[in-house]
């Protein structure tokens, strides 16, 4: 009897715990989210000194898609009306630690900062004078220290507050979410190693960390593990290793010293994930680095910021360089120090992330606010003019929830994709035991849940019976752009001390075929809407032709009577030696659709400048998924004492 | 009478007499010299009030500098404030005029308190304004994806004969899996309001949707993606909330609102004091 009774109370008790796990989500009903995980307001100074004033309020209004009124000093613009077509789902800004939210305080005359210097020349009101200022708070800046009045450590802290209060009372959990971020603005000799940080709880720390603090990525890791024992959980996320002068991705520490298990382990608890592209440049890779890679010249941006036009280093510069060392450490240290996931950012510092190509606004306040400024090439910021910045890049999270949780834990996890700034949905599984008809299957991403990995994971270790890994990949289209032209997977891997990558064609649109061993000879025919031109190209064997162009120069428009709305394929590594630490991640390009610079040249009714391409292959890059072989399959263990020298 | 003799002989009288002689001789010389000057004074409570401000405001006591910079400014307002009624622009100057009226519109303002409503005030708030709490209209569908890119040419009447097999069928809730083609979204969406329909099928199926009779299928339905069938279950428009669970948030507001009205006929009281001519 007294049995009886434990074993229904037992079973009672498996009950409970089987319906509370059944409430928890599975990872196959996760959605995917849009935001912006890079963005500047007035708070920041050289946005404040670009005329910015557009507050923190503004830019979380303006993700949520309502409508703003442009605000800023010597704009063309000022008073217009901008609102994005479609909202974003989550959004936090980042404005750059130092002096954060101070310049505004300077126009405020109840504030300490009313009678400084600074005050003064901001208070005449005039671009110039504001130019002047800027000039003033970087002459102090270079000598590390803070003008007058700006070092006033409450004040700093109080700004930071309002910051966190703001991003507080803009999170609808479900409906939109923010996180609490800054931007840590590490740039010795204008090499940029800049690094933004994202807490996950609405309470974030007390103070912020600038590069007057350190400009080592080391001290700031320091920083992220002293708030992660205080209980703020947090994670930094690099960005524009396009113009680091070959110091993001390096293989070694920021002192030079060689990379330890202990430092890669450090750099990959941290730094979750990396900016793809954003609006100076993209950071995928560069055509020197991937000559056979004939969509890796896009959207460049290789001068050093501030510099005066010096062009920095394309070594160690870029994501695809740097994923791939990172599998090379793994195999000759055991830990890899570059082990990303993938984010896009906006880096506007206007408080509007306008991601949308046919509704782009301008960047950095009075140089390129109006069209006419930004086609000018009048103003130039950082050095380059504002007809070489592109629009914003959007960041895509597969998350359980949109909550602060949802987000935070989908890029950590880093189940999350960048795009050009359109809407791509992507799927990226990887695993061993996926089959080509899976794809028809109702239940297809339950399936590869459970047989495999997501985005961002490892692949388990390698099933006896599979010969090579097996991939599945589906992308739908933004319904408001371009359709799809085709579908790659990019593969890394480590051979006999160096590293490698191929691009391989895995789904296209159209019907058709790559190019037979001769190479294929083909006729492009085009228009600028008045004139027809006929080109003839050559297609390298192997390779896809190009899914052609349909955009209309002169009325900045184009059709989808090409490409596909949606790409899948279930693709097996033809290549694949088990004994080699490879990196996969997927690109998805669009059919060409008007550049922004396109649009403005129609509604000035003039031609496009020079050298600026008028349409653009919009695309998004998954987070990869690692393949690490098995102590057993490794043929002879080798040792890379000079690693650290050797480019692929 | 003899009493009043014998205070004026008492020389504490003489003495107190004299003394207040003296002390209104003095006052007068001492206004005679200062005759230019008026006395500016910034007492303890008021730099206390200074300080505390500062402090609410910048999270920290002001260091003496500080201090004595407010001060310094306040003594600076006070100066120009004198000087300005002196030169009578109180009476000439429009933003000085404007400033006084709203600072007796705020006075005003924080003389009157609202009554609080009766529930009969509240309901028929609630059914003057119900129109305001109305959720925004939602649609739950169930769609259908026939791919353009597969099927080309056949796409419209491949759509067109499985509309047909599927008004047969006539379970809106059936497994239709063997209908149509892949496609990464769902087919069921549940209660989604016009931005989130468009959000994922962009603006030309939203707009057709929110338009489609509920309880049938229609199609094909086109979206950036290609061609759809969509079964409307249901067209949501009319979620009024529950008076009871609004009834806190319509005390606030009627409130707020008899605030208004009182503060409104406050100032016609102050209006009806007096004649107004227009010379046109």
């Amino acid at each position: 009897m007294k049995n009886r009774q434990s074993i229904s109370l037992l079973i009672l008790l498996l009950l409970s715990i089987g319906i509370s796990y059944g409430q928890e989500k599975n990872p196959w009903d996760r959605d995917v989210f849009f935001g912006e995980q890079h963005l500047h307001t007035q708070d920041s100074p050289d946005a404040f000194s670009m005329g910015v004033r557009n507050s923190q309020d503004d830019a979380y209004n303006f993700l949520k898609g309502k409508p703003i009124v442009k605000k800023g000093l010597g704009y063309e613009e000022e008073g217009v009306t901008v609102q994005k077509k479609t909202p974003y789902d989550w959004g936090a800004t980042t404005d750059h630690a130092l002096w954060l939210g101070l310049l505004p305080l300077t126009l405020d005359p109840d504030s300490p900062l009313a009678k400084t210097e600074v005050a003064k020349l901001i208070s005449q009101g005039t671009p110039e004078a504001l130019d002047k200022a800027f000039g003033y708070i970087m002459g102090y800046a270079q000598k590390g220290q803070s003008p007058p009045g700006m070092d006033d450590m409450s004040l700093q802290k109080s700004a930071w507050e309002k910051q966190k209060e703001i991003t507080n009372k803009h999170y609808e959990p479900g409906k939109f979410t923010t996180l609490i971020a800054f931007e840590w603005t590490s740039i010795p000799q204008g090499q940029n190693l800049h690094r933004n940080v994202f807490f996950r709880d609405s309470e974030g720390p007390d103070e912020v960390f600038s590069q007057f603090d350190s400009d080592r990525p080391e001290d700031l890791w320091t920083y992220l593990e002293m708030q992660r024992k205080m209980g703020h959980d947090v994670f930094a996320i690099p960005h524009n290793g396009n113009v680091s002068n070959s110091m993001m991705y390096a293989p070694w520490t920021s002192n030079m010293g060689e990379i330890t298990p202990g430092w890669a382990k450090r750099r990959q608890l941290n730094e979750v994930a990396t900016e793809i592209i954003q609006t100076k440049g993209q950071s995928e890779t560069h055509p020197a680095l991937s000559p056979n890679d004939e969509f890796a010249d896009f959207e460049m941006f290789k001068h050093l910021l501030g510099t005066g036009g010096q062009t920095g280093q394309v070594d160690n510069s870029y994501v695809r360089q740097g994923l791939i060392r990172g599998v090379g450490f793994q195999e000759a240290i055991g830990a890899n120090p570059f082990k990303y996931g993938i984010v896009s950012g906006a880096d506007a510092h206007t408080a509007f992330s306008d991601n949308e190509e046919f509704n782009y606004t301008g960047v950095h306040g009075v140089n390129d606010d109006s069209p006419a400024r930004r086609l000018s090439g009048a103003a130039q910021t950082a050095g380059e003019s504002a007809i070489l910045f592109g629009t914003p890049g959007t960041t895509a999270v597969w998350a359980d929830e949109n909550t602060r949780e949802g987000i935070f834990d989908g890029i950590k996890r880093k189940e999350s994709y960048g795009t050009s700034g359109t809407f791509i949905r992507l799927r990226f599984f990887g695993g061993w035991d996926y089959t080509s008809d899976m794809l028809d299957d109702e239940d297809m991403i339950k399936q590869a849940y459970q047989k495999g990995v997501p985005m961002g994971g490892d692949l388990p270790a390698m099933s006896t019976t599979a010969k090579a890994p097996t991939f599945v990949v589906w992308a739908l289209k933004d319904p408001e752009s371009g359709n799809l032209d085709r579908v790659q997977i990019v593969k890394g891997w480590y051979a006999a001390g160096y590293g490698w990558e191929k691009v391989y064609d895995v789904a296209w649109s159209d019907d058709r075929k790559p190019a037979s061993a001769k190479g294929e000879k083909i006729k492009i025919v085009s228009t600028d809407g008045v004139n027809v031109s006929t080109n003839y190209h050559t297609i390298p064997a192997g390779k896809l032709p190009p899914v052609g162009n349909t955009v209309d120069v002169k009325n900045a428009t184009y059709t989808n009577t090409i490409g596909d709305s949606q790409l899948s394929a279930v693709w097996t590594d033809p290549d694949f030696d088990p004994s080699q630490h490879a990196v996969y991640y997927v690109r998805v390009i669009e059919i060409p659709t008007p550049r922004w610079s396109t649009y403005d040249a129609k509604e000035l009714g003039i031609e496009i400048p020079e050298g600026i391409p008028a349409s653009i292959q919009e695309r998004a890059w998954s987070s990869p998924i690692w393949y690490t072989p098995t102590p057993d399959k490794i043929k002879k263990a080798v040792f890379y004492p000079g690693l650290y020298k050797r480019i692929h | 009478m003899n009493k009043i003799k014998s205070i004026l002989k008492e020389p504490v009288f003489h003495f107190l007499l004299i003394g207040s002689l003296l002390f209104v001789t003095y006052q007068s010389f001492n206004n005679y010299l200062n005759r230019d000057k008026h006395v500016i004074v910034v007492n303890n409570d008021e730099i206390q009030m200074l300080e505390q401000s500062w402090e609410m405001r910048w999270n920290r006591p002001p260091t003496a500098q500080e201090r004595e910079g407010m001060i310094n400014g306040e003594v600076r307002e006070k100066v120009l404030y004198r000087t300005a009624i002196e030169m009578g622009l109180d009476k000439q100057d429009r933003v000085t005029r404007r400033r006084l009226a709203q600072q007796v519109e705020l006075l005003g303002a924080g003389m009157i308190q609202s009554p609080q409503p009766s529930e009969a005030d509240l309901v028929k708030y609630y059914e003057d304004h119900k129109e305001e709490f109305r959720n925004p209209e939602t649609v739950t569908i169930t769609q259908i994806f026939f791919d353009p890119d597969k099927r080309g040419d056949a796409t419209l009447d491949d759509a067109n004969a499985a509309l047909n097999s599927l008004n047969l069928q006539n379970d809106p809730n059936g497994n239709f899996s063997a209908i149509g083609d892949a496609f990464m979204l769902p087919k069921y969406f549940p209660n989604k309001t016009e931005m989130e329909i468009r959000r994922q099928f962009g603006t030309g199926f939203t707009k057709s949707v929110f338009e489609l009779e509920a309880g049938k299928w229609h199609g094909p339905v086109l979206s950036g993606y290609g061609t759809h069938l969509v079964f409307v279950h249901n067209h949501e428009i009319n979620e009024l909330p529950d008076y009871t669970m609004v009834r806190d948030f319509l005390r606030d507001e009627w409130m707020a609102q008899k605030k208004t009205e009182l503060e409104e006929q406050y100032i016609e009281g102050l209006m009806a004091r007096y004649v107004v001519v227009i010379e046109n």
